[in-house]
């Protein structure tokens, strides 16, 4: 079997439709990454077919001798859903406490602090608190915490420096906290 | 809210399952490609610009060292250099307007 690269160059050399297999190969690591973005599975599969163009678009630019080819496809979904998260923050789609549904708001209002939330109640919350949160914010919070990668590694995705995540996580953590307890005590 | 609970969340969310991908998700990608390879590019000035870039940033650099050589030549040979020509025409055009 060829890996990414051979089929790259095959690509290059006139034979396009081997990008189906360099798809198939990554849709699924590529929808796990985007899902973390958006809830919507239609809007997960635009962007990861926004994501496949945008690489189709630049195949000629990549470089095997400086990066494996999954690591520069993370690189333009890091920027396709960093777009994403700008132009949702510019609709006027208003979210509130009433669109938590009731076992959210009971893990929430819950003095059990040992309880852990279900995954869709987890979501739904953090969703919400992460509306006060800027994109850089959600972003390197989602790339951390969620994804759990290094400072170095949102660095190489994000193209940010290392102090600039660093600050920004640092920031984007303290105000995800002071969303949350204002969730808790019934104000979004 | 304190650190565990934050941490809570974040360790369900983590767990949650993906979005995954439509058996013919590859297919749309490339019909996608194939609509788009069909399209005729719009270029514009820019991109004109763009891909000439290192040959324009060549000839307009030439330029700017012929004038500098020529200006440089005249200068040391004691003829007129070429501040000097055009504070001249300067001077005329001033003279013959009024």
């Amino acid at each position: 079997m060829k890996d990414d690269s051979e089929l790259v160059e095959q690509i290059r050399s006139g034979s396009p439709d081997d990008f189906a297999e360099i798809v198939r190969r990554h849709q699924s690591r590529l929808f796990a990454i985007l899902s973390r973005y958006e809830r919507d599975a239609h809007k997960v599969e635009d962007l990861a077919q926004e994501t496949f163009l945008k690489a189709w678009r630049a195949l000629d630019q990549y470089d095997a001798r400086r990066a494996p080819f999954e690591h520069w496809l993370s690189r333009i979904a890091a920027h396709v859903a960093f777009d994403h998260l700008r132009r949702e923050r510019r609709s006027n789609d208003e979210i509130t406490m009433s669109d938590l549904g009731e076992s959210a708001l009971e893990w929430l209002h819950s003095e059990n602090t040992e309880s852990r939330p279900e995954a869709a109640d987890a979501r739904e919350i953090l969703h919400l608190a992460m509306r006060q949160l800027s994109p850089e914010e959600t972003m390197v919070i989602t790339l951390q915490e969620i994804e759990g990668r290094s400072a170095k590694e949102i660095s190489r995705l994000t193209g940010w420096s290392g102090v600039a995540v660093r600050v920004r996580a640092h920031r984007a953590r303290g105000k995800l906290r002071a969303a949350l307890i204002r969730l808790e005590k019934g104000r979004p | 809210m304190n650190e565990g609970r934050m941490q809570k969340l974040f360790e369900a969310v983590r767990g949650e399952r993906a979005v995954q991908p439509a058996e013919d998700f590859a297919g749309r990608v490339m019909s996608a490609i194939h609509r788009e390879s069909r399209r005729a590019p719009a270029v514009t000035v820019f991109d004109q610009l763009t891909r000439l870039f290192p040959r324009l940033a060549w000839a307009a650099a030439l330029v700017i060292g012929l004038g500098l050589a020529t200006e440089l030549y005249f200068s040391l040979t004691g003829s007129t250099n070429l501040a000097t020509d055009v504070a001249e025409v300067a001077e005329q055009w001033r003279f013959a307007a009024n």
